[in-house]
């Protein structure tokens, strides 16, 4: 911790692991971590929407994070955890396999995301940065949140369409 | 927000407060016209009006304003009774101010043509008022007070004489009050200025002695800013309660200075009548106060309304706090739930324990109910709005009515108050303008009184609230409803629909645009988007109504937008609740009433309905075993496009459920209207059953 306060200019993420790749998310997003727990499903939602949690009261959506991602489905494990993030006064969780760490990292060592070939869309990531041997991915809340928004209403109105009412 | 624009919010908002208050005291005053004091509040609303609207720029609102204010002082201060036109003027001219303020904030350039008109006729009206006076009544009695006088007279405290009464009551009523109360009337002569007194030295010097000093000044008497002197003492007598451990010789030792005739001083007695103290001091008052004395006598006699209700002290929340406050109380509840149904806190056996627990859920229980309380107020303004309606409407129609409310004081939340003014303003007007005949020799004919009369009622009935408006007028022709609705193909000639049903087809949208039967023209004009809005508040609508004798049409409403009274249900494993109030009912079908038609989907027919199945499974793609319907159990909801079956695999009970909502991103799912927390802390989604639609037609 003294650490972080002498080193003000750098800015802390948390970090977390998707299979073997390691991601950040800017700590002033971040509401709450939370162990895994019971998801009640939405019908009618893209299969990454895993559902809603009741979290002391309010109900708060989870997207599982693997799936949105495009990666494969995977039990849930002591490890796995719901990060809730804050974005515009919505809460929203994301279901991630292991929650790393916070780590302090220089502006001066974030780097633009390369934009060739990935399995994962580009656009989410806002930058790169390297913590010792790991390359960390820096997610861009915002856009991954307008991005599940909009997925979630064109999913809904194309079911819609398709069902020929 | 700049600090300049928070303020502006806040004058908007009081003034919007104003206004509608205004609206609804033009109207009891126009019932009454001899109630001063009535008149008396509307000045002061107009008053603050005028004031504040000239402060934030809102110039031709404030010039309206000002000489409106201008006609209605005028009256205030003559006592004059008004003349029927003229009170016309004063309605209409409220009706104005609305306008206005609307063009104002919409910083619409032009104004209502009603604006100029009105104004006009208002200053003519004040021109013609302040000639025709001052010539001929004399100056002291009935000439409308100057404008200093008109701001600082006893505007505030507008019955010194009343409040006096009362405080010496309130001494009185208390035996054993060791203090001595003193009533000081103060004269000063008009030179007492340069003698070197002035009231205020007074009332600082018995500050000083007393616990408690009361003062009414009197400034009728004083001269308009032309005529005014300021070393001379115009302000003819000021009243002073004192109340002080010092005995009368103390109190008297203050004016001793003073000639003999400027003062009178006496203590009042503990003991004495309260009635014959009253009457003498209402001689004493009299004097400085004239005219005050009348109206209050014709008050007593005349004003049946009760105007004490009124004064109830309030706080303005900002309801995103109150949202604030129940979720945490919601919470509460659950962690207090987890701590009571904690298996390891039970095996202490601890009586301590279970007692604190005890208590612990007790008044969580209470703080749940008072917080939902705070969301509750009295539909009594909203019904007051509606005596606006109902006169307007009566004028225009030219149907005399009489108009009786019940139930003023039943509570509804105020977010649903706010938007059931529409629905009801809406069928108000149709019950005066279709219900009611249209002349009076037709209800003479019908043995009815010739005036027509509309019962406004609020009630609660099981775990409802209704609100219904009832006219005894014509009645609806269930027959002609009926074949109209089969000349309009909404439904076919063999369907076998109960009263209700019938009715509510007049709801249906556009069912009356086109040419009626003479005596159903107009109804239902509208009606749709009234039963929309009742429906977005979770109510329903229900119609009755008999031939000659009239219809009522009462919304039914949940108690609270908050909570709804559910039927829990399993489909797939999971939980689901259905609305209770949209439930007919659930059974297990018996195998021979299941039919199943080729393409079209399953069907149950039941006492001569045929009712579309809809698998619950089916609509949310659910993975389940399939069953046959008479395995499981059908829901029989009532729905806009008809009734429809919604099968489950089991019924779990009925139960009251805090509605939350799933988040913006989920809430464009139409078949889910929201999330509710079950008691293990479950989320079981609550279906919107009107966005069912039985797959079969395509």
């Amino acid at each position: 911790m003294e650490q972080n306060t002498l080193q003000s200019k750098k800015e802390r993420y948390l970090t977390f692991y998707l299979g073997n790749e390691q991601y950040g998310i800017a700590i002033d997003r971040i509401k709450e971590i939370i162990a895994m727990m019971k998801v009640t499903h939405i019908p009618k939602t893209p299969d990454f929407m895993r559902g809603v949690i009741n979290l002391r009261g309010l109900i708060i959506p989870v997207v599982d994070t693997r799936l949105r991602f495009g990666m494969e489905f995977r039990e849930p494990d002591m490890h796995t955890t719901i990060v809730i993030v804050e974005v515009e006064k919505i809460n929203i969780g994301f279901i991630v396999d292991r929650v790393e760490e916070v780590a302090s990292i220089d502006p001066s060592h974030l780097s633009e995301p390369p934009r060739f070939g990935s399995h994962i869309d580009t656009d989410f990531i806002c930058s790169m940065a390297q913590i010792e041997e790991n390359v960390v991915m820096i997610l861009d809340v915002l856009k991954l949140f307008e991005a599940d928004e909009l997925v979630s209403i064109e999913n809904i109105t194309q079911t819609h369409t398709s069902q020929g009412e | 927000m700049t600090k300049q624009e928070q303020v502006k919010a806040i004058f908007i908002e009081e003034a919007g407060e104003i206004i509608e208050k205004l609206n609804v005291d033009i109207l009891r005053f126009e019932e009454n016209s001899a109630d001063f004091e009535l008149l008396n509040e509307i000045f002061r609303g107009v008053h603050t009006l005028k004031g504040n609207s000239n402060a934030f720029g809102f110039t031709r609102l404030g010039e309206f304003v000002h000489h409106f204010e201008d006609l209605l002082d005028h009256y205030r201060t003559t006592k004059e009774a008004i003349e029927p036109d003229n009170l016309e003027l004063f309605v209409g001219s409220v009706d104005v101010i609305n306008d206005v303020m609307q063009c104002e904030l919409d910083t619409v350039e032009e104004l209502p043509q009603s604006y100029t008109l009105y104004l006009e006729k208002i200053i003519a009206l004040m021109l013609f008022k302040t000639n025709q006076n001052t010539p001929a009544t004399t100056p002291a009695e009935t000439s409308p007070l100057n404008d200093l006088a008109s701001e600082f007279s006893f505007d505030e405290e507008r019955q010194p004489k009343e409040a006096i009464e009362k405080r010496i009551e309130e001494y009185q009523s208390q035996d054993n009050n060791p203090l001595n109360l003193f009533y000081i009337d103060l004269r000063l002569d008009s030179d007492g200025y340069k003698r070197g007194f002035d009231p205020l030295i007074f009332l600082h010097i018995l500050q000083e002695k007393a616990s408690s000093v009361e003062s009414f000044f009197d400034m009728s008497s004083v001269k308009s800013l032309e005529e005014f002197s300021a070393d001379e003492n115009q302000i003819a007598n000021v009243l002073i309660l004192v109340l002080t451990q010092q005995n009368i010789s103390d109190i008297e030792e203050c004016f001793e200075f003073l000639f003999e005739h400027e003062y009178t001083i006496r203590q009042i007695e503990k003991d004495s009548p309260t009635a014959n103290k009253t009457s003498e001091i209402s001689t004493d008052t009299a004097v400085a106060v004239p005219a005050q004395t009348e109206s209050i006598v014709s008050k007593k006699i005349e004003n049946s309304i009760p105007t004490a209700t009124l004064v109830k002290s309030t706080i303005k929340i900002d309801t995103n706090k109150l949202d604030e406050l129940f979720d945490s109380v919601g919470e509460l509840v659950i962690a207090q739930n987890f701590i009571a149904q904690n298996e390891k806190i039970r095996a202490i056996e601890d009586e301590s324990i279970s007692r604190a627990i005890e208590t612990l859920s007790k008044i969580t229980k209470r703080i749940q109910d008072r917080v939902m309380s705070l969301r509750m107020v009295a539909i009594r303004d909203t019904f007051d709005k509606m005596k606006r309606v109902v006169r307007d409407t009566s004028k225009k129609t030219g149907k005399p009515l009489h108009l009786i409310v019940q139930g003023e004081d039943t509570e509804i939340d105020k977010t649903m108050i706010d938007s059931l003014s529409d629905p009801l303003i809406h069928i108000i007007r149709n019950a005066i303008d279709h219900g009611l005949e249209n002349d009076i020799d037709e209800r003479i004919a019908a043995n009815k009184e010739p005036e027509g009369t509309i019962t406004l009622r609020a009630y609660h009935k099981s775990g409802s609230i209704v609100v219904s408006v009832k006219d005894d007028g014509r009645g609806i022709s269930k027959e002609k409803v009926f074949q109209k609705a089969v000349s309009k193909g909404i439904v076919a000639a063999d369907d076998n629909l109960t009263d209700s049903q019938i009715f509510s087809l007049i709801m249906q949208p556009g069912f009356s645009t086109v040419d009626v039967i003479s005596d159903l023209s107009g109804r239902g004009v509208g009606l749709d988007v009234v039963k929309t809005s009742i429906e977005k508040l979770r109510g329903k609508i229900e119609i009755d109504s008999k031939i000659g004798e009239g219809s009522t049409f009462s919304m039914v409403l949940p108690l609270t937008l908050a909570i709804i009274d559910g039927m829990l249900v399993k489909a797939a494993e999971e939980i689901y609740i259905i609305p209770t109030l949209s439930v007919v009912e659930s059974f297990r079908p018996n195998e021979e009433i299941v039919h199943v038609l080729k393409g079209k989907g399953e069907f149950v027919s039941l006492r001569g309905q045929h009712i579309p199945i809809v698998r619950l499974s089916d609509v949310f793609s659910l993975s389940t075993q399939r069953i046959n319907p008479w395995e499981g159990i059908l829901v029989c909801v009532e729905t806009e496009s008809g009734r429809i079956a919604i099968m489950v695999d089991e019924l779990l009970g009925r139960q009251q459920v805090v509605i939350k909502t799933l988040g913006q991103s989920l809430a464009k799912l139409k078949e889910i209207s929201g999330g509710a927390i079950l008691g293990n802390g479950d989320i079981a989604l609550i279906l919107n059953v009107e966005a069912f639609r039985p797959a079969l037609e395509g």
